[in-house]
């Protein structure tokens, strides 16, 4: 036992001993996704304080500012681009990661705690994609705080939301401030809980495959790799400024799709609320009897890709639903 | 005698053309110019420039016109109240030229001489062509072969301006907000290049080309400089993969150095 041993019970034996466990394929696989998500959420938390140095949270900079950390700033590019693509690739890695624990049945108990802890921090996830996306107030980034404004009102958090009537300054301080200070902070004390849930469980010691060192170090080294891969040979672009007179349907992130096209044939309430029993659904899963859980989830899935589909595929636009075409809500 | 007076003037059929509708009815080929030209795009017609005026539609041969108060046939001496009219700027900067007091002398003048159509051609429009104006310095300033070196110059400098201006224009609809080129001094010295074309274009009916030159140079001294870094940062921006081989390299060695590791922890 070392200094730091002594003090915290971890010996280099132990770690040694843990990273040279061999791991069952079943145990192998979220310790890949969850290595890799975790070296993941590292680069977004370097690359977006580097960001946020040059970023500008004021409604008439913000884009200004982008554009400055595209072009000015020394691999200003590069960062952004680690950035965005490490957002696309939470996205993926933590519905894939959650969506394994559902189909194997983890989230009933023991491993109930830790399916409440994964859909909440999906929920982060998601939180910091939407305003993330608004940041930057390009044509998408204006058309998605518009109708976050418009469904926040909807549902009477206009004021909360926005931090005034309509979107401006105020509602940009608010997103510049939850994007990195609120989402990250609870998404950081979130992750530390997980881990140190996963960190208890020991998996099955297994005679064959690999070990835990290599799942954990060949999983983040090749997660660096394929972020860099990405994020040089494909680099974030950025929109053209929004124009504050023309108000067009500007498709969000693909996480949201089907919240956006739900928008084209449903009010903003019934969207929110959808959400809302989707989330307190995952939620409460490991709760509910399990003959109704398929049947819901199926449901919630088919009703949720059935209104994507028939909204990818109808002339409206959520522009003419909810807006005058210069972009001002239609109730004013 | 009074009676036949009178009969002729009943007879004759005079109308008040004020329309230019009405003017194309006779003046077919002039129409077909203005309408092809700058004018003619800025809806700028032949009433616009000439007024109205009463004419004798019954009259076949002279000119039937009446040249009433409103109608104005376009001669050098009322440059200033005509053409001046729209194009305020580039007559005051005219103004003080000898050209321009020189309009005012009599009809014996060479071409040069006589007014803004003397290089815009009337119904043309056009913009005036460096030879025939060059061309048409020579019988006053045979003396003085500086001034007409000096006018070419500086032409040949507005010339190659508005290329320089075209490709930069060319190069900011690639690059603007393109990943790691940064677009933004050009388009400045763009907007300040197309500024001083403006300026220059105006300022040149002044004809104090030395004093002008300073300000063209400067800007197509700038828009060289923003285009030479534009396309040194795509250069840059081409080889970018020459930074990430390091990163593989490491990212590889760290991964032959995990599996060893594995292999020594588990032996």
């Amino acid at each position: 036992m070392g200094w730091f041993g002594e003090r915290t019970g971890v010996s280099a034996a132990s770690v040694r001993e843990r990273m040279a466990r061999r791991l069952a394929p079943s145990s192998a696989v979220p310790v890949v996704t969850g290595t890799a998500l975790v070296v993941l959420v590292l680069t977004q938390a370097v690359s977006g304080s580097l960001l946020a140095m040059y970023y500008k949270p004021a409604w008439d900079r913000a884009h200004a500012s982008v554009e400055s950390i595209l072009a000015a700033i020394p691999l200003g590019w590069l960062v952004r681009s680690v950035h965005l693509w490490g957002a696309h690739l939470i996205l993926v890695l933590s519905l894939a990661h959650l969506l394994r624990t559902f189909w194997r049945g983890e989230y009933r108990a023991p491993g109930d705690l830790r399916w409440i802890v994964k859909v909440l921090l999906l929920a982060i996830a998601a939180g910091l994609a939407i305003t993330g996306q608004v940041l930057p107030l390009d044509a998408e980034g204006h058309g998605g705080a518009l109708v976050a404004g418009s469904m926040s009102r909807a549902v009477g958090a206009g004021r909360l939301v926005q931090g005034g009537d309509e979107p401006g300054d105020f509602m940009l301080g608010r997103f510049f401030a939850a994007h990195v200070l609120w989402l990250p902070a609870a998404g950081l004390a979130l992750l530390a809980g997980h881990l140190a849930l996963v960190a208890r469980r020991a998996p099955a010691e297994v005679q064959a495959g690999p070990t835990t060192l290599e799942c954990v170090g060949l999983s983040g080294l090749a997660t660096l790799a394929v972020l860099a891969l990405l994020a040089v040979f494909a680099p974030a672009g950025l929109g053209p400024a929004a124009n504050p007179l023309e108000f067009k349907d500007e498709k969000p992130l693909w996480f949201f799709l089907p919240a956006y096209q739900s928008l084209k044939f449903l009010p903003p309430l019934a969207v929110v609320a959808g959400g809302a029993v989707f989330f307190a659904g995952a939620l409460a899963l490991p709760f509910v009897a399990k003959r109704w859980i398929r049947v819901a989830g199926a449901v919630a899935l088919s009703v949720a890709l059935l209104l994507g589909t028939a909204g990818a595929l109808s002339n409206r636009t959520i522009a003419g639903m909810h807006f005058n075409n210069h972009g001002l809500p239609a109730s004013r | 005698m009074a009676f036949l007076l009178l009969a002729s003037l009943a007879l004759a059929q005079v109308e008040r053309i004020d329309r230019d509708e009405r003017c194309v009815e006779c003046h077919v080929d002039e129409a077909d110019v203005v309408k092809a030209s700058v004018h003619g795009a800025a809806k700028v017609g032949c009433v616009s420039c000439h007024g109205a005026d009463d004419v004798n539609l019954s009259q076949k041969s002279g000119n039937p016109h009446r040249k009433t108060s409103t109608f104005r046939m376009y001669r050098r001496q009322n440059l200033a109240e005509d053409c001046g009219s729209c194009h305020i700027a580039e007559l005051d900067a005219m103004r003080p030229t000898g050209h321009f007091k020189a309009t005012k002398w009599g009809n014996d003048q060479p071409r040069a001489m006589r007014g803004c159509v003397a290089c815009h051609a009337h119904h043309e429009t056009a913009r005036a062509e460096r030879g025939p104006i060059i061309k048409s310095c020579q019988p006053c300033h045979v003396e003085e072969p500086r001034i007409i070196t000096d006018a070419a110059e500086w032409s040949e400098g507005m010339d190659a301006l508005s290329k320089r201006l075209g490709e930069a224009a060319a190069a900011l609809a690639r690059f603007e907000r393109r990943p790691g080129i940064n677009a933004r001094p050009l388009k400045e010295a763009h907007a300040a290049g197309n500024a001083a074309l403006a300026e220059g274009r105006i300022a040149q009916h002044g004809l104090g080309f030395k004093a002008m030159e300073a300000d063209r140079s400067r800007a197509a001294g700038s828009l060289d400089a923003a285009y030479n870094r534009l396309t040194s940062d795509e250069r840059a921006f081409g080889r970018r993969w020459v930074w990430l081989m390091p990163f593989l390299a490491l990212v590889l060695t760290s991964m032959i150095l995990v599996r060893t590791q594995s292999r020594r922890l588990t032996s």
